[in-house]
Order: C-alpha cells, then structure tokens, then sequence
C-alpha cells in the first residue's frame, strides 16, 4: 500500500507547499483589511412620536412619505408636549422608518443580507415619576415594507407582534438625570429582501398585567438597525466563490486517490472526506440566491453549516489524535465507534447549540420579533442549553489534550529506542515524527490565531478611535483571515494526508513507507513486513509505530 | 462695532432668520432653503438655554436671558460669553443630529464626515454603509454659527469660533459607545458597535467644568491666532474655553457691564452659597408657604395624577 503524501514529500517541497498556503492565507487577511469595509454598519433612528387620534391599529404611521405623496403622520416633538391634552398611551405611536433619509437615494439593497433592530429606552429619572423595578414592557409592533417599484400606495404588512421584554434599567447616582437601560433586542430579518422598512411602535398599559405600568419618565426610544455591508458580502461572497472550486477539485482528486487503493478507505480518510465535504458546504455561495429570492432562512442555513464544519473540525482532531496512538494493543480503532465517549461531547455540544439557535432563530422565521431572552423560562432554558454547551465544550478539550499528550508521550517512548537503528532508518523516522508534530503545531497555531483574533478584535474595538486614520479594517480582516485559514488548513490537510502515489515495486505486500535510496533499507522493510502481514488499512505512520515496537 | 450677530441667538430664539437682507452667506441660504434645519435650531437654542440656566442656577451670574444683560455680556468677551456660544453650538448639534436621526430632514444621513480621510471610509452606501449623524449636525452647526465670521480674523472673533468649536466637540467627543453582539448563534464573533450622543446635561456640565478653567488668552504678533495671557503657558488647547476680557463680579447692578446684580436671589444657606451668591452682604430670611405637587401618580404618557400639598418652607433671599 501507500504511504500519505506527507511521508513521501520532501522538506523542500513541503516548505513550498506551506509557503503557497501561507501566501494565499495573508491574501485572505489582506483583502479583508483593504478591500472590504466593516462587516456590519448600523443607523440610529431616533422615534418620531405619531399620534393616532382616530385609534386605527391597522394604520400605518409614516415619518416621511418615500414614493409617491402619502399622508405623513401627525408628530408631536415631546412626550411632554402632550401631558394633559386628552391624548391617552394607545394613541402615541413611535414611527421608525428605515434607512434614514438622503434625498431618494438612500434604500436597502440585497446585498445587505440582513436586519437586526434593537431598541434603547430614554427614560428620564425625575424623583415625583420612579421607575419600578422589574418593569415589563408590552410592544405592539408592526413591521411593514415597500419597494421602489411598488404600485400600491401603502406599507404591506411584514409582520406583528405584541412582545413582552424585561426593562433593566439603573442609576449611575440618585441625582441623576437619566436611567441607563439595558438594549433591548427587538427583531432580526433574515433577508433584506425589500427597499424600505417602517416599524410602528405602540406601549399601551395594563393595569391587570402590570405591563407598561411603573416604566417611569420615558421621553425617546431610539432604534438602532444593524445590517451586513453590502461590500462585505461581496467580499466574503467573492472568497467563497474561489473556495468552493478549489475544494470540490482537492476533494474529488483525494476521493480518487482513496479508491484507487486494494484497501478499503481508512478512518481517517473518511474523515478527511467529510470534513472536505463540510467545507465545501460551507463554501457553497448560496448568498446569491438571496439576491433573487427572499430566503428569510438564511441566518439559520449558515448557523448550521458553520456549526455542522466546526462540528466535523472538532471530531477530526479526536480521530487524528486518536488515529496516531501508536498503541500496538489499540488494532480495533479505525473505526468511529471506537470514539464514541469522546465524540458524544462534541455531539452534545452541537446538539444543544442547535437547539438553542432552532428556538431563537428558528421561531424567528416565522416571528421575527420572537426572542427566547423575552421570558424567564426561555432565559432559563437558553441559559442550559448554553452551559451544556459549555461544559461539552471543556469535556471536548480534556479529551483531545489528554489524547494528545498520550500521542506524545507514545512518541518520546518510541524515540529512545531509536538509536538502536540503522542511521539512515533513523533519519526517516525521526522525519516522520518531526512532521506529526508538524502538524499538530500547524492545527494548534491556526486555533490559537482564531482565539487570539477575536480577543484581538474586542479589545481593538473597544478602544476606537473615531477621527484617526485608519489603514487596515482589522475586524473584517480577521473574519476573512480566519475563514482563509481554516479553508487553507483543511486543504492542507486533504493535501497531506492523501494516499502517496509513489509506490514500491513490492508496494502489494509490504507497508513500503518512504521513498529511499538505499537498497538496504528496502531489503529491510520487505523483511519486517511479514511480521504484521494482515491487509493493512491503517496509515502508514501507525503502521511504521508497530514496527517500532518490534524493533 | 462689531455685530455679535452669531451668537444672539440665545438672545431671541424665533428670529433666527429674520432680517433675511443683513445675513449674507451660509445662514441665509439655509434659513432660505432648509426650513427643517432652521426648526431644530429653534430647539437646540431653547435647549441650550435651558441647560446655561441650570447649570449656572447656584452661581451669582445666573444667564438670565434678560436682553440689556445678555446683550452687553454677548458683545464681550468674557468668561460667561464663552459659556454662552459653547453650549448654544453644541445645542445646535444635539439638535440637529436629534433631528437628523429622527428623519426630519431629508438630506442628512450618511454624511461624509471631513475629518476621516481613508479608504476603509467608503462613501457610498451599499458598499460600506454610513457614518454617524453627528458628522451633519457638527457641520451644519458649524455653518449656522460661522457663516459671517469667516473672514475676520479680529480677537473677539477668533474667541467666539474657538468657543463654538469647544461646544460643538463637546457634543462630538462624548459620544458614548454602545455595542451589539450578533455573530454565529448570538454570540460576540460578530460585533457591530454605534455611538450615542451624550446627555445634554452632561455636556452642560462639562462645559462648566471649562468654564471654571477657562484661560484667558492675548492676541499674538501676527493678529492671526491666539496666546495664553499667562507667560510659559502653551496655547489654549482644542477643548479648554477662553476669554480675552475680565469681566464683572455681577453682584452689583452695572447696567454698561450688564450685570444685573445678586440683590433679590433665592439662595441654599444649606448648601452655603448664600455668602458667595450674596457677595457678602447677607441675606433675608422669610418663612412663606410654598405649593407644590405631591404624591404624584404618573402613566406614562401623559397622564399625571398629582395632590396639592402646602408646606411652609424658610427661604433666604440676598440682600
């Protein structure tokens, strides 16, 4: 049989194949950094107070007529102006329309993918109109739409809502002026798939409830809209689109080279496979469909495939890990049950962040308003879901660091009785040892620049600085750079650990592993290969650990 | 003598834009053409007005808007002046980028701000999104306040353009920063932060904060810019106020300095102010029964339920 390619390539060779990747991977960091801008932008849409002297619920409260000359509503400038003026909670309707204004020429477009609309409270602290604590809000919401092309006159109904949220507020001093309120999270649209957005707001009060009761002096409600950056996504959409070929070819040249083999696929190989194939879902720029079709599922879709990669990612690592004991004893690995204890951690995990993301995100589909936060019993049962996670998090990790030092300590074992070889056999095991290591520095590097380029991120957002220049647009340059290097790593890796097509003449029987000049050294192989004689379907690298044990 | 007509507005608030034929330049074309603007200047100047006199309530010049005061103060340049034109331009920013966000005017989002220059700052919308609000409602501000000024370079006008400027960077730099988190499943991967324009009453205090540090300053050789009247010092820097004059002590009536004295005032003898808000002269005491409301039941919006109670409360007043 034959070796992976890893054992067979050259250590220049190798330097060359890192240094390509390593090049494409900074091409990846620097087109987040220069080209793209931010991921995300955001409009802070203070609320026009409308009043709604009629009581129509079904009307729509516009601030500014956008095509065509439809009624604006009427506007009061303060919730002051209307202290005792006969006007009563329900008629007060705070009117949000977005984007703001530029002309005409400001409107969504496609390729901002997505709306998230979060709401901060003003309330003024003024001693005669206390706040209670644990207040609850009621919003009646209404979303509705409109696009430029539109033939009708008024705003279609997206969706509508009456949501109850917890106001969190607090006083910096008693003489303060103002509460500080917790953000309140109010909707997430999975597609911007129309031009112009209108959000009606009403707070009416129930007194059986205790909703909108006790919420002190609110004057302003300001919304903040963040949606995806149309260049962003095109950035993003661009370096998928390079991506998923370059997989899809790596993956079917690399399934090739597997059946071409007498044996059956390896473990590792298969898991190889499914994480190319993962990738390649990952890849997949489904993004421009939403430029034709309103895919509202489309926060949920890429939740799952990057939830489903990261999955398959973690699950790899425990078989390559596992895969390279080198534990003569261990014949009856190479086959997933064998991991079931460990890989039930990262199905854990999964599971529960999928639940979790199906109860907010998926509700959201057909609620847009919907958020698991708004309850104590959904707060709760997000909460456990998010410590399970957790805890098959740090249960994965004492796993894969408890495999991995067993994988070295096998290694250092296996090093004493080196010397006792022949030099130049010497040599290629030590080389093989040396690029085992290799690649588990290469995998632990590309984890801690992903942990270490958030943190990074964080802290350089933290401290903005407005009114100076700025070269490098770091947050999108980490989001790319990071999307680059673990398409490069698996490429990498699919590259690596290929079948070797280099064979040796006796290649049939004996577990040839290395391309070597010396004829001795063959001689030598052939003799050792009768004594594990069986239809190998291990890597070599085991293979060449149990002739070590024999050795 | 010079016109100090960028700033009376504090002085009558609702004649922004008369006299159309005196105001020449940027003024006039956006009282002329952009209604809206000039409507949040009203509520900026009203706001402004609102904070000078909370702020200064305790102190023995208390911005009265009294006109042959505030005039007299206005056409100088004194401490109080400076307060003056600083929170009255950075009343016009809050107001205006207030307005703005609210989308009462129809060309002000997504302005290009002047002060950022690079290429992550991509004008156009669908590529990279829009800047901050505050960027148009500085400029504008700007513009309202300085159109006449620009080509002056006197000392009482290089004192006025910097005030403003520390007024209107006083709205700008305290914008406070607010973030959301919004990446894979909610969590912090992705993280989109905005700014939220600082409380008027904060910027209220820190320009009297300024007011109380205020440097007063010497035109320097070239009549162009501005030194420090105190030797070694540097030039005033960016967000510090500065005054050229040395005003009254206002505890007297002076007609010609416009102050209008002390005598009369209500003063805190539990706080203390009474000996620095009297000037030392003493003060009155009188025990009268104040009305006030109490017990006040309130739904938001606007109803308010509240009961009359009478107290008898001790008042002092200057005299």
């Amino acid at each position: 049989m034959a070796g992976a390619v890893i054992e067979n390539l050259s250590g220049r060779k190798l330097a060359c194949l890192c240094s390509v990747l390593l090049v494409a991977l900074l091409v990846c960091f620097l087109l987040g950094g220069l080209v793209a801008p931010e991921p995300s932008s955001s409009q802070n849409i203070l609320g026009t107070i409308c009043l709604d002297h009629e009581r129509e619920p079904d009307r729509w409260f516009q601030v500014w007529s956008v095509i065509g000359s439809e009624k604006m509503c009427d506007k009061a400038d303060k919730v002051d102006d209307l202290m005792d003026t006969g006007i009563s909670s329900e008629q007060v309707v705070f009117a949000f329309q977005m984007p703001l204004r530029r002309g005409a020429v400001l409107d969504f477009t496609r390729w901002q993918q997505n709306l998230i609309g979060v709401l901060q409270l003003d309330i003024d602290h003024d001693s005669q109109y206390e706040m209670v604590p644990n207040a609850t809000l009621a919003l009646d919401v209404r979303l509705g739409y409109k696009n430029k092309e539109d033939k009708t006159e008024d705003w279609t109904l997206l969706a509508a809502s009456v949501e109850e949220r917890h106001l969190i507020c607090d006083l910096d001093s008693e003489q303060s002026y103002r509460y500080n309120c917790d953000l309140i999270p109010l909707f997430e649209l999975g597609s911007l798939h129309h031009d112009y957005y209108l959000l009606n707001l009403r707070l009416p009060p129930n007194m059986e409830n205790q909703r909108n009761v006790g919420i002190g002096k609110l004057v302003d409600i300001n919304l903040v809209a963040i949606f995806q950056n149309g260049g962003f996504t095109k950035v993003w959409v661009s370096l998928k689109t390079i991506f998923f070929p370059l997989v899809v070819v790596l993956l079917v040249w690399f399934w090739r080279r597997v059946q071409a083999l007498q044996r059956e696929p390896a473990l590792i190989e298969c898991m190889l496979f499914s994480l190319g194939i993962c990738l390649s879902v990952l890849n997949l720029p489904l993004e421009f469909l939403t430029l034709r079709f309103d895919m509202p599922y489309m926060l949920l879709i890429t939740d799952i495939r990057q939830g489903v990669f990261y999955a398959v990612l973690l699950s790899f690592w425990l078989v390559f890990a596992g895969e390279h004991l080198m534990v003569s004893e261990d014949c009856d690995r190479n086959r997933l049950a064998a991991y079931w204890k460990h890989l039930s951690a990262v199905a854990c995990g999964c599971i529960s962040l999928f639940i979790f993301d199906m109860c907010e995100r998926g509700v959201q589909l057909t609620n847009p308003f919907y958020s698991i936060w708004g309850t104590r019993v959904g707060t709760n049962l997000a909460l456990s879901f998010i410590i399970m996670a957790g805890v098959s998090a740090s249960l994965y990790f004492c796993f894969l660091s408890w495999m991995i030092w067993r994988v070295f300590c096998n290694i250092n074992v296996k090093r004493h009785s080196l010397p006792a070889m022949s030099s130049v056999r010497r040599l290629h095991y030590e080389g093989i040892i040396y690029r085992f290591k290799f690649l588990m520095l290469a995998t632990l590097t590309c984890a801690a620049m992903t942990v270490i380029g958030f943190i990074l991120g964080q802290v350089a957002e933290g401290q903005w600085k407005w009114d100076d220049e700025i070269s490098l647009n770091y947050t999108s340059a980490i989001l790319t750079g990071v999307y680059g290097m673990w398409n490069v790593y698996t490429m990498a890796v699919i590259c690596l650990y290929a079948p070797s097509h280099k064979r040796w003449p006796t290649a049939a029987a004996a577990g040839g592993v290395a391309q070597l000049d010396s004829q001795s050294e063959e001689i030598e192989f052939s003799r050792l290969a009768p004594a594990n004689d069986e239809p190998s379907d291990l890597t070599s690298l085991t293979q060449f650990v149990r002739k070590a044990a024999t050795d | 003598m010079h016109k100090a007509i960028g700033s009376p507005l504090l002085m009558d608030p609702n004649k922004v834009c008369r006299r159309l034929r005196r105001l020449r330049g940027r003024r006039s074309r956006i009282c002329r053409r952009q209604p809206e603007v000039v409507e949040e200047v009203h509520k900026g100047v009203a706001k402004a007005t609102k904070e000078c006199q909370f702020q200064f309530k305790d102190r023995r010049w208390n911005c009265s808007t009294n006109r042959r005061s505030l005039k007299k103060i206005l056409l100088k340049d004194l401490k109080e002046t400076a307060y003056v034109n600083a929170i009255t331009s950075a009343g016009l920013v809050h107001a205006i980028t207030a307005g703005c966000s609210r989308g009462h005017m129809p060309d002000c989002a997504c302005e290009v701000p002047t002060t950022v220059r690079s290429p992550t700052v991509h004008p156009d919308w669908t590529w990279g999104g829009c800047s901050d609000n505050v960027h148009y409602g500085y400029r504008k501000a700007r513009q309202f306040m300085e159109a006449l000024f620009r080509r002056r370079a006197d000392v009482k006008t290089l004192v006025m353009l910097h005030n403003n400027d520390v007024g209107r960077l006083a709205v700008r730099r305290h914008m406070r920063v607010v973030c959301k988190c919004h990446g894979l499943s909610g969590s912090c991967t992705l993280r989109t932060c905005w700014r939220k324009m600082p409380l008027f009453r904060d910027v209220g205090s820190m320009l009297l904060a300024s007011y109380d540090k205020a440097a007063r300053v010497v035109p320097a050789n070239d009549g162009k810019s501005l030194l420090s009247a105190s030797e070694g010092q540097p030039a005033p820097a960016r967000n510090t106020l500065i005054f050229a004059e040395r005003g009254p002590d206002f505890c007297l009536p002076n007609r010609a300095q416009g102050s209008l004295g002390t005598r009369g005032r209500r003063c805190n003898r539990a706080s203390g102010n009474c000996r620095e808000l009297c000037c030392g002269r003493g003060y009155n005491t009188r025990q009268m029964n104040v009305t006030e409301n109490c017990n006040c039941r309130f739904q938001w919006c606007c109803e308010v339920h509240c009961d009359q109670c009478t107290v008898l409360e001790t008042l002092h007043f200057c005299r």
